[in-house]
């Protein structure tokens, strides 16, 4: 670790790494693309590593590079996280909880179809609550992340929880659980 | 006070954005009338739902890993042909068999040919064989598949995305794809292969006749 503090760049980026990455993993979606986003993201800090210990405010500085990044990325590659379908109706959580001892069991069914209804939100509305209501980043710190203008990101966010209250409300139909299977009848043999 | 100014205010009211007159108001509504405290209810089940949401840790040793690359590296010039720790290379193509060469990991990226294409024929099931091969064994490793709108796996229908864990022995590995098509598509399935917090990722155009 010494050796890799020699020009400053792992004390400044350490005590940030790990906020970057669940931006990082709020806006990919998943683990391998977080890391490969922070892992660009790095790349380019390391080249403005100079700039970076002048810059006052350094946290936001580092939440607006690695967004733009992932934009960029969007951009050039428009690669969409995996779509799942399928919810779970939110309203049925009070109910559990009134029930009592199997109210945990279905609070987990609830936010994996919340994690569902989510993967059907477009991107822009599932950032948005993502950040707002996972991450809780307040609406000027998601303007000073992203650049959008407040009013703007106001009513996106109200159009987002408002189209995840109505994906949740709307189909209640498919299994909560979204976990992948290993494929049967895909074998890895030596040739 | 009608209901619907419930669902007109909610989401100030639950960010605390309403004034304090305005939001006693709602409250003593909410408490009096059942439908209302139904909607109140499921929104803040929806608000914890969403604040509980998991991050996946990064992998092992990876804030170290990932500060050591962006020194050596740098910036990558496209990610989605290269690994960013491993190497991966597109070997060669031949007839509905893809065969993808796995470098060893510590070897430098190596640029991927163009993206091969299988044809299969719709409602027939096809069998797509990837081919990988890797120099050193690789325990756990993890395989995944994104498939285009229309085809499924058989014995999986209606998935989109399929994941396992295998282990990589050292030489050809063969992966076989048992396909069906639903609809006539012309799109891209996309296989990675993660080992050691390193992912590599392939693209196989899928065109359907």
């Amino acid at each position: 670790m010494a050796r890799w503090n020699e020009d400053g760049f792992t004390g400044l980026i350490t005590p940030h790494l790990d906020r970057m990455y669940r931006l990082a993993y709020r806006l990919a979606g998943r683990r391998a693309d977080a890391e490969d986003l922070l892992q660009d993201v790095l790349s380019k800090l390391y080249e403005r590593r100079a700039e970076l210990s002048s810059i006052r405010a350094l946290a936001p500085y580092l939440g607006r590079v690695l967004y733009n990044q992932f934009i960029d990325d969007r951009r050039r590659y428009g690669r969409l996280p995996i779509k799942l379908v399928g919810s779970t109706d939110v309203a049925t959580i009070a109910e559990a909880r009134a029930r009592g001892p199997e109210a945990q069991a279905v609070q987990a069914q609830v936010d994996a179809g919340v994690t569902q209804a989510l993967a059907r939100l477009s991107e822009a509305h599932r950032v948005v609550v993502l950040l707002a209501d996972s991450e809780g980043y307040s609406l000027p710190e998601i303007e000073a992340l992203t650049g959008i203008a407040l009013g703007t990101l106001k009513s996106r966010l109200h159009r987002a929880r408002a189209r995840l209250r109505e994906i949740l409300g709307s189909d209640k139909t498919l299994s909560a659980n979204p976990s992948l299977k290993p494929v049967e009848g895909a074998k890895s043999d030596a040739l | 006070m009608p209901c619907n100014e419930l669902t007109r205010q909610l989401d100030d009211f639950m960010d605390g954005a309403l004034t304090a007159l305005a939001s006693e108001a709602l409250r003593r509504h909410v408490e009096s009338c059942a439908d209302c405290q139904a909607v109140h209810a499921a929104e803040r089940s929806l608000r914890s739902s969403l604040a509980r949401l998991p991050v996946d840790a990064p992998g092992p040793d990876y804030y170290e890993r990932a500060l050591a690359f962006a020194r050596r590296q740098r910036r990558r010039t496209d990610p989605r042909r290269s690994s960013r720790f491993g190497s991966f290379a597109l070997a060669a193509v031949a007839t509905m068999v893809i065969a993808i060469g796995l470098a060893t990991l510590s070897d430098r990226i190596a640029p991927s040919a163009s993206i091969p294409e299988v044809t299969i024929t719709l409602e027939a099931e096809s069998s797509v064989n990837l081919v990988f091969s890797t120099a050193t064994a690789l325990a756990d490793a993890r395989v995944s598949l994104e498939l285009p709108d229309g085809i499924e796996v058989v014995g999986h229908p209606g998935k989109r995305a399929l994941a396992w864990t295998t282990d990589l022995r050292p030489g050809k590995n063969a992966l076989r794809l048992p396909l069906v098509a639903h609809i006539a598509v012309n799109d891209e399935l996309i296989a990675r292969i993660r080992h050691d917090g390193e992912e590599s990722e392939f693209r196989m155009r899928v065109r359907v006749i």
